[in-house]
């Protein structure tokens, strides 16, 4: 019965997401949004949570079967729930409502001129150490009343652009605020400003480093694959191969100042064989695909079902 | 006892020394980059800025689907940087979405690189200020990706009640550019960077239903997969991986003198090129102890 069921709102929705276009009546292009943007919004939010079911369901699994590279289970568990902890309490610039700070002791403290959001008394920006910035970045912009030209350009730049976002203005106050070293930037920043460890602290110092590394690598690995392997055997690997070449050589700007036409060339290869060749594969995978969703929807195809009882 | 050739000997030659020879032609003109001539795509690059050159100042708005990861950053990211340089000096209006939760850090982080740009050049009495919700605005991440790209067809305050910042789309005290856009009908162009195939998703849905112009910033590798679409107009010319985006930093510049921003691919250029050419050279001698291998083997019966 859970199997007809699950064929029987399969076959509903898909009939109705292909005549809704067909119809022009205002009811039933408003049920269609309604279940384009709001249903299927809550069907995407439990695919999530079923994502992260699964996710932590396998990684358990592996570390409780001991199974190959079952130490970095652990380190995928831990991660899950370290930024989950931080994303979801901490805010995404650790704005949030729990402390997901860490680490940091006090340096000392900083006396002079402070400046603070009206709406929030936010601290934000100060000058921690003057000696980091030239006298001659201080840019000749127009300040909001209360900001003295003792800033950076930076400083000031970043400044307006808070004032932009938070359609506020600002006080300056002479404070003494203790100061610190901020565990992920490095840099010197007020011990008790909002500051945290926050999902954006752990997409630039984390995720961007770690991502380009692993693309980086690849230029590596393809160097060395097509010393290797990139042979002309035969007619058809000549014919890829040369092809290869120019549209490659067509990349190079060194190259195509050199050799007139090999640009055009390069083109013509995108423009005529590639298109044909590329039309070919897009009208077939069409019509399978056409071809699969008609055995999906009449029930034919039940692969996507999985297994399970009747 | 050792009777291999020297042909048998290179095809062996250990991989380290590859790695090595790839490090050193793409170290080197990182630290000492040269500048390249680079000619102008007519058919993709110039095509694209030419299209956004005609859009008329002020009211128009280029919504920017920023689907960039940190491993595409170096070909897709400029991409987007010139993107928003080029309607900042225009006057367009940039609406900018996310469809995966790693690109927002990339996007808002080109946002407020070229804001502070511009920002500072005003402050010097050069061009004019930027400033969020009046020259663009940051609409942030939602998924699943279908959702967005047909809810924004309909009503953009159903699929996003906020911006990134939490400030309401709807206050226009704080927004004031979203007066204006209440969907797709009121933009101009839907420009999708992505290492993948959204540009064709946005064709596909938001093109075919709602009949907007769609472009695309696309890395090399997956040019040849969208050129039916640029044969057909479908998109509206695209940028080819770093390449595109170089030639793209060049037409700003010879547009608009007073840009002075940073142009990443076109420094990244000199290194790809070089280890293209390594690549490329790479192939030829591998190829030539290949068959001066099977020579000697041939003649030796």
């Amino acid at each position: 019965m859970k199997r007809k069921l699950a064929l029987y709102i399969m076959f509903t929705m898909a009939v109705w997401g292909g005549i809704s276009v067909f119809i022009g009546k205002q009811t039933v292009h408003n049920f269609d949004n309604l279940l384009r943007n709001k249903l299927l919004l809550i069907v995407g939010a439990f695919a999530i949570i079923l994502g992260l079911g699964s996710l932590i369901f396998h990684h358990t699994q592996k570390i409780k079967r001991n199974a190959r590279y079952w130490q970095y289970s652990y380190i995928t568990l831990g991660a899950l729930i370290i930024t989950s902890f931080i994303g979801l309490f901490g805010g995404v610039r650790g704005e949030g409502g729990l402390p997901t700070f860490f680490g940091g002791t006090v340096l000392g403290t900083y006396q002079g001129n402070i400046y603070t959001f009206q709406d929030k008394n936010e601290l934000k920006l100060f000058k921690a150490d003057p000696s980091r910035y030239a006298r001659e970045d201080i840019a000749l912009m127009p300040l909001p009343q209360g900001v003295s030209e003792d800033l950076s350009r930076y400083e000031k730049s970043v400044l307006l652009r808070e004032i932009q976002l938070r359609n506020t203005s600002l006080q300056l106050q002479n404070l003494e605020i203790p100061l610190m070293i901020s565990p992920v930037s490095g840099e010197v920043v007020p011990f008790e400003d909002d500051f945290g460890v926050s999902i954006q602290n752990i997409y630039e110092g984390i995720l961007v480093p770690c991502g380009s590394t692993m693309f980086a690598m690849l230029a590596f690995y393809m160097c060395s694959a097509a010393y290797r392997a990139f042979r002309m055997r035969n007619l058809h690997a000549g014919v890829l191969l040369v092809s290869a070449f120019i549209v490659m050589l067509g990349q190079i700007p060194l190259i195509t100042a050199f050799i007139p036409g090999l640009h055009d060339f390069r083109q013509w290869i995108l423009d005529v064989p590639n298109l044909a060749s590329k039309r070919g594969i897009m009208i077939g995978v069409g019509l399978g695909m056409a071809a699969t969703s008609f055995k999906i929807i009449f029930g034919i195809e039940r692969a996507w079902l999985g297994g399970g009882e009747e | 006892m050792n009777d291999r050739t020297i042909w048998e000997k290179m095809m062996q030659v250990d991989r380290r020394v590859i790695y090595l020879i790839v490090a050193i032609v793409m170290i080197v003109p990182i630290i000492f980059p040269f500048d390249l001539p680079i000619k102008i795509s007519k058919r993709t690059t110039l095509k694209l800025f030419n299209a956004i050159e005609k859009f008329p100042e002020q009211r128009s708005v280029f919504f920017i689907s920023a689907d960039l990861n940190p491993q595409d950053q170096p070909e897709l990211y400029p991409m987007l940087v010139s993107w928003i340089r080029h309607c900042f000096h225009r006057k367009i209006k940039v609406l900018v979405m996310c469809l995966y939760p790693t690109s927002l850090g990339l996007a808002e982080q080109a946002l407020n690189q070229v804001s502070t740009e511009f920002n500072n050049r005003a402050s010097q009495g050069i061009g004019r200020r930027i400033v969020y919700g009046e020259d663009y605005v940051f609409l942030g991440y939602k998924p699943p990706p279908i959702v967005p790209i047909l809810g924004l067809g309909e009503n953009i305050f159903d699929v996003f009640p906020r911006d990134f910042y939490g400030n309401e789309l709807k206050d226009y005290s704080t927004l004031p550019m979203m007066e204006n856009i209440k969907n797709y009908r009121d933009m101009d162009m839907i420009g999708s960077i992505a290492a993948n195939t959204l540009p064709v998703t946005y064709i596909a849905y938001a093109q075919a239903r709602y009949g907007i112009a769609v472009t695309g910033g696309v890395t090399a590798v997956s040019v040849a997969d969208f050129y039916p679409y640029l044969d057909s107009g479908q998109l509206t010319g695209m940028l080819e991986g770093m390449k595109g985006a170089a030639e793209y930093e060049g037409l700003i510049r010879e547009t608009f003198p007073e840009e002075d921003g940073r142009r990443l691919a076109t420094e990244g250029m000199s290194a790809q090129s070089t280890t293209h050419l390594a690549i490329i050279l790479m192939v030829v001698l591998g190829n030539v102890c290949f068959f001066m291998q099977r020579r000697h083997e041939s003649r030796r019966g």
